[in-house]
């Protein structure tokens, strides 16, 4: 049933969005917390691949370059409240380059939703949003590209 | 003189010979002592020399340099004429030791380690991998085919205390990329992994020791060069007769070429296509990696003898690839049936052979009339034939982000047989293994004819033949090697030199049919293996990276060997970077 209703999505969805690369000046050396966000009770997980090409998620959740995980929400969480919910990464200390937001849809937590609609926000430590962006996601894929931000 | 004086004398020599080559400029010896806690003399340690600064011109790798001590506990390197170099010591049941070198020697001190959890996290990961208890030897095979072969088990990424749910997500996410792990094994595993990691991390003394080091590797030099990054895969290698060393970054679309006498590297970008997908046109499945950036996937490398040009499998995109060195440029050939073009050899004839993984075929480019030629293989079953007839719509589903990565897959990976290496014996006859029904086979390329052999294990990966024409197979999760002799018929079997014995996962080997030696990669265990064929004698080599996943290996004229880290992904490895490595031994 499940994989005929992903049928159904797989064919009448579009390729997942994918926005303009987002420029973040006189970052390089400052600490960023990358946010997505989400409405509907759904597990999605983050996944930040930093300029030297190490992801943080979930199963990596410290980088060398010093990314970390922050904050998750999974289908606990979607049974608790009515959203929105979030995940977040820190970088303590932001490098020079591009950093890649991936978001995938890992599981559905007893809902029908087959498409998810998210935010992404980068924000310096003191809360100041320094971009944001709108993606979404197919059910049980990867957005490798939900968005991008390059860090000068 | 004694055997080891000599052995040192000609060790010496060799290196001596060899110091004048760093990055084809001048070079200093810089001879580093090492000494233990009381003062003595320690031998056998891995001394890696890291140049402290990058090498000056566009695309200059410095390379980095490693070497064993002998019994006075002395190690020369070789380094740039001037500036720092780093020094980083190794040794099993030692910690870790480093220091500067700015000079022509350096005196450091190992300090003895006690802590069984630090001795614990300095052993390779194939040492906690053995003892991971499933409690059924079938499914310990099972998830040692099914979820070693991208990275190493046993490694800190793998090892980490986590949640049922977050074993579940990592497992579904391993199929997307191509596991064929069974679905009971999928139910079983997450309560049995989060269990059997945590008891090991709770019990450190409980990781074996592997086996030490020998007197061979006063002898051997290791060089590493750093290429690609943290989102590259450096799959498959190559020695070309240019001398020139090539490797695949299978998920960056990168044929990086590398000169290892002057250490320059050139990064040649393959094309793609209008309306190529990220991730490939083949199910989509490397768009789950969220630092992908393919759209071809370069998978193997063979060079023609007629033209040098290089053949690569474009995996994902269902492409042979050839380049040509003397213009720099790619030529695009769209398979016209088939899908997934894996490991690729060119006979004696410059026909381009290839197995074809997930369509069930072996596959020949004829490069005088540029024709395919396509062999449907047999399937084990109806219901087989069945998904392998429906490919075409089941992968278009899959590019379309219909999860079919969910339907059931049962004990035997079925739909999915797996052609997988294949190589061109001196007789001309081509070669090919069937990783999932455990088989190899023949083609013979007069006849047409194919004829299969059932092999005694299970899970046959890579084969290369030898100047007699005897096949030499990896066991990838029995962790053995295996020959089979074409004139008997027959299939011999020998169990690895790693230990814990059994814990290697072999990914490939190859044949340096000049020397009789078989090469193979102890892709578990950070490692490259030598057997010599007459001797039937092993030494080990270990690799100066921990996490060192190799699943290739090529021979160069002079008996040296090329190797690369393929770990996917690539921050499995210790400091997150992929290389390049040679080997050189005595021979």
């Amino acid at each position: 049933m499940r994989l005929a209703a992903g049928l159904l999505i797989g064919c009448v969805l579009a390729m997942p969005a994918r926005a303009e690369v987002v420029s973040i000046a006189d970052a390089v050396g400052t600490s960023l917390i990358v946010e997505i966000a989400w409405n509907d009770p759904v597990d999605l997980d983050i996944f930040l691949t930093d300029p030297p090409g190490e992801t943080v998620y979930f199963a990596n959740r410290l980088a060398k370059g010093g990314a970390v995980m922050g904050r998750e929400s999974g289908c606990a969480e979607a049974a608790q409240g009515d959203g929105p919910y979030s995940e977040t990464i820190r970088i303590p200390t932001a490098l020079s380059g591009r950093y890649r937001v991936s978001v995938d849809f890992i599981k559905d937590c007893g809902n029908t939703t087959l498409k998810a609609d998210l935010r992404v926000v980068v924000k310096s430590a003191d809360g100041t949003v320094l971009g944001r962006g709108k993606s979404d996601v197919q059910y049980r894929n990867l957005n490798p590209v939900a968005w991008e931000f390059d860090v000068k | 003189m004694n055997t080891w004086g000599g052995m040192k004398c000609a060790g010496l020599l060799t290196l001596a010979m060899l110091a004048t080559d760093v990055a084809g400029l001048q070079a200093r010896e810089i001879a580093v002592t090492v000494v233990d806690d009381s003062g003595q003399p320690v031998p056998l340690v891995m001394v890696t020399a890291v140049p402290a600064e990058a090498g000056g011109k566009d695309g200059m790798v410095m390379p980095e340099e490693t070497v064993f001590t002998g019994r006075d506990g002395v190690a020369l390197v070789t380094a740039p004429e001037s500036g720092a170099v780093n020094v980083r010591l190794r040794k099993s049941g030692f910690s870790d030791g480093e220091g500067t070198a700015t000079g022509t020697a350096v005196s450091l001190t190992l300090k003895k380690e006690t802590d069984p959890q630090a001795l614990a996290d300095n052993t390779p990961a194939n040492a906690w991998a053995a003892v991971i208890d499933l409690g059924d030897g079938n499914l310990k095979t099972h998830f040692r085919l099914q979820c070693a072969f991208c990275h190493q088990q046993g490694t800190p990424n793998t090892i980490a205390d986590r949640t049922e749910e977050e074993w579940e997500k990592i497992i579904d996410r391993m199929i997307r990329y191509g596991s064929r792990l069974r679905s009971s094994a999928q139910d079983e595993l997450p309560k049995l992994l989060k269990a059997e990691h945590k008891r090991l991390l709770a019990n450190p003394s409980l990781i074996p020791p592997v086996k030490a080091w020998e007197d061979h590797l006063t002898k051997a030099r290791i060089t590493e060069w750093t290429l690609g990054d943290s989102s590259s895969q450096l799959h498959d290698v190559f020695v070309a007769s240019t001398g020139l060393v090539y490797a695949g970054d299978n998920l960056q679309d990168n044929l990086i070429e590398l000169d290892p006498e002057t250490n320059i590297s050139v990064v040649h970008k393959i094309p793609k296509r209008e309306g190529d997908k990220l991730g490939g046109n083949i199910g989509g499945r490397l768009k789950n990696y969220p630092g992908v950036g393919t759209y071809v996937g370069l998978h193997s490398l063979a060079e023609s003898l007629v033209d040098n040009h290089l053949f690569l499998t474009g995996s994902d995109s269902s492409r042979l690839v050839e380049f040509a060195p003397e213009t720099q440029s790619f030529t695009l050939y769209d398979l016209p049936e088939g899908y997934y073009p894996h490991t690729v050899r060119i006979d004696q004839k410059d026909r381009v052979w290839f197995t074809m993984a997930v369509s069930n075929q072996v596959a020949m480019f004829d490069r005088t009339s540029n024709t395919f030629k396509f062999y449907d293989l047999p399937t084990r079953s109806l219901k087989e034939k069945a998904t392998i007839t429906a490919l075409p719509v089941i992968l278009k589903l899959a590019n379309w982000g219909v999860p079919i990565h969910k339907m059931p897959i049962d004990a035997e990976s079925g739909g999915l047989p797996l052609p997988y290496g294949i190589e061109i014996a001196p007789n001309g006859h081509v070669w090919f293994t069937r990783l999932h029904s455990d088989e190899i086979a023949r083609v013979n390329p007069d006849t047409d004819e194919v004829t299969f052999f059932k092999t005694p294990f299970v899970s046959p990966r890579r084969l290369r033949a030898d100047a007699d024409g005897n096949l030499w197979i990896t066991v990838f999760a029995e962790g053995r090697l295996a020959k089979f002799d074409p004139k008997t018929e027959t299939f011999t079997l020998y169990d690895l030199p790693t230990e814990p014995a059994g814990s290697e996962t072999p990914y490939s080997l190859n044949v340096d049919r000049k020397r009789g030696i078989v090469w193979i990669n102890g892709t578990a265990s950070d490692s490259m293996i030598r057997f010599d064929i007459a001797k039937e004698e092993w030494k080990i080599f270990p690799l100066p990276r921990r996490r060192t996943f190799t699943r290739d290996v090529d021979i160069a004229e002079d008996g040296s060997i090329f190797t690369s880290n393929g770990s996917f992904p690539a921050w499995h490895i210790e400091d997150g970077q992929p290389t390049v490595i040679r080997i050189v031994t005595e021979n």
